[in-house]
């Protein structure tokens, strides 16, 4: 826990000043339109956004706006239709080993156990399965789900299925991790674990976070800044930077400057 | 730790799960499905000796109990159960590995869809059985022509099972491995395949009954040894009660070759006979 502090600390300096950052992802002028028939639909128009290394970031706004498509564009998952995108300085056409991903859903392997999910992109990557097992242990252990590596998806509830998923994301130590509205499924009570959960494995992690959401409360709860963007096409309306001291607790949710950076973010939404 | 959530309970409450009724215990499945099998048999029994039928048309479960014991002990029954058993499974494995390989290649291939498509829909439609008296003609009275006619018969399920099961993987587990950069190879390897199992198994499992037909019908056409051969010597021989003994044969081969099936399936599949906890 040492390391966290000193990786957190670097986020202000005494005098509660941001410092500058290295760029992580670099999002210059990304355009996305998708062909359905004669019509050309706009989903991206000339996003420009920064976001430093080490920082979380949550893309809000309405279903629809075309976050995810920015995130997949971010993880070279699909290419932008013009612009240019950048990762630490770099051209990106398709996913590194850097990236971690969680989905929506949590998109196990229902005939592995969980111990084999976690162990999947270690596979894939041609590594040693052995060598990472107590790496896998040691995450699921951060993530309160030590008694389970050997249960089936199936025997886990939507909660601690999408923890494997977010312990499967951090297994190769990315350097971002990018979820996409990974709490949208889960009732309030466990998506408010989870987010506690989720900014102290986050913090530990020293990754840079593209957090995709629409609802509000979380993504001030959970970032250092929020972007939101508006409707067809999608642009970047307004950028707030979260002042909230972390770590986060639960009762931040009652503090004036979260209910003001929310009630400011909810007039910023429907304008 | 106090958020997290603890593993649900394996075990169900006794006070909600509503009490197994004697029926659906072991012990009382076995003893319902005997006393069904001994109120048949004495209906059977009774239907004979009430319509007075001759054993030739007829005979009662006692007639045919003693034939299967003669024939069994003097080791008639069980040489041609040898002959009509290899047929079986090496038909069953020569179907098998085409239609899965077959399936295979189709499945990760959309030309070859496109292109065969048509026609594995005509060969399907095409009733195989009808084939069997050519195969004779071709292979003569050999096991060769019930090999082919049985693995004729369980190739179809086969291959429509392997393509549809290997087409039909999850779109989100599918982005998870692009987001992985997994190679095609892997993707098929870790993904399409173990997903397709469960589809590829009651392929399996349909074709392993329906080889005991081919086989059976292959010997009908043509052939001096064999369950199906002893069949047609017996309807020559009017020695009825034989004859009920081989159908009792072929009904235990079809029974137990199912339930090795599902032994195998359930070794695959241990994740999929767990409970949900909740």
């Amino acid at each position: 826990m040492a390391v966290v502090s000193e990786l957190r600390g670097g986020v202000f300096s005494p005098d509660g000043q941001r410092q500058s950052r290295p760029t992580k992802i670099d999002f210059q002028e990304i355009s996305k339109s998708f062909r359905s028939g004669l019509n050309r639909t706009t989903v991206l128009d000339r996003v420009n956004l920064k976001i430093p290394e080490g920082e979380f970031v949550s893309l809000l706004g309405e279903s629809g706006c075309g976050k995810t498509t920015l995130l997949r564009i971010a993880a070279g998952l699909i290419s932008p239709s013009r612009g240019k995108l950048a990762i630490d300085g770099k051209p990106i056409s398709k996913p590194t080993r850097e990236m971690g991903f969680v989905f929506q859903q949590p998109v196990l392997l229902e005939w592995r156990n969980v111990l084999e999910n976690l162990l999947l992109p270690i596979e894939i990557f041609g590594l040693s399965a052995e060598e990472y097992r107590p790496k896998a242990r040691e995450l699921l252990q951060l993530m309160g789900l030590a008694h389970t590596e050997n249960h089936y998806p199936v025997q886990l509830s939507g909660g601690m299925q999408q923890r494997v998923a977010i312990a499967r994301a951090l297994i190769m130590n990315p350097s971002i991790l990018f979820m996409d509205e990974p709490f949208g499924a889960l009732d309030a009570i466990t998506r408010e674990q989870m987010h506690t959960e989720l900014l102290r494995i986050w913090s530990m992690s020293g990754a840079t976070a593209l957090f995709i959401t629409h609802d509000i409360g979380e993504a001030v709860y959970l970032s250092d800044r929020v972007v939101v963007l508006s409707s067809r096409p999608g642009r970047v309306k307004k950028t707030f930077d979260i002042d909230l001291p972390r770590p986060r607790v639960p009762e931040h949710r009652f503090d004036d400057r979260f209910v003001s950076l929310c009630k400011d973010m909810k007039h910023c939404m429907t304008q | 730790m106090s958020s997290i959530e603890k593993a649900a309970p394996m075990i169900v409450d006794d006070e909600t799960m509503p009490s197994t009724p004697w029926y659906s215990t072991s012990l009382g499945r076995s003893v319902l499905a005997l006393a069904v099998f001994i109120i048949l048999l004495l209906l059977w029994t009774a239907y004979v000796s009430i319509a007075k039928l001759s054993p030739l048309v007829l005979p009662t479960p006692y007639r045919v109990w003693q034939s299967l014991v003669e024939n069994t002990l003097n080791g008639q029954l069980p040489e041609h159960s040898v002959t009509t058993l290899t047929e079986i499974v090496l038909g069953f494995l020569l179907g098998s590995v085409v239609g899965i390989a077959l399936g295979v290649i189709t499945a990760r291939s959309q030309l070859m869809r496109e292109m065969l498509g048509p026609y594995i829909l005509a060969s399907q439609a095409m009733p195989k059985l009808a084939l069997a008296p050519i195969m004779v003609v071709w292979m003569g009275f050999g096991i060769a022509p019930k090999v082919v006619i049985t693995a004729l018969i369980c190739f179809f399920p086969l291959l429509e099972n392997t393509i549809i099961g290997l087409t039909s993987t999850s779109t989100h587990q599918l982005e998870l491995f692009r987001a992985l950069s997994a190679t095609g190879w892997q993707t098929f390897i870790k993904l399409r395949v173990p997903s397709a199992l469960p589809v590829i198994f009651a392929g399996l499992r349909v074709a392993v009954t329906l080889a005991v037909v081919g086989a059976v019908v292959g010997e009908y056409v043509g052939a001096n040894k064999g369950l199906g051969a002893l069949v047609i010597v017996t309807q020559g021989s009017f020695d009825t009660p034989l004859m009920f003994a081989i159908f009792v044969y072929l009904t235990v081969i079809g029974i137990v070759l199912y339930k090795l099936m599902q032994m195998l399936e359930s070794t695959f599949f241990s994740w999929r006979t767990i409970k949900r906890g909740d």
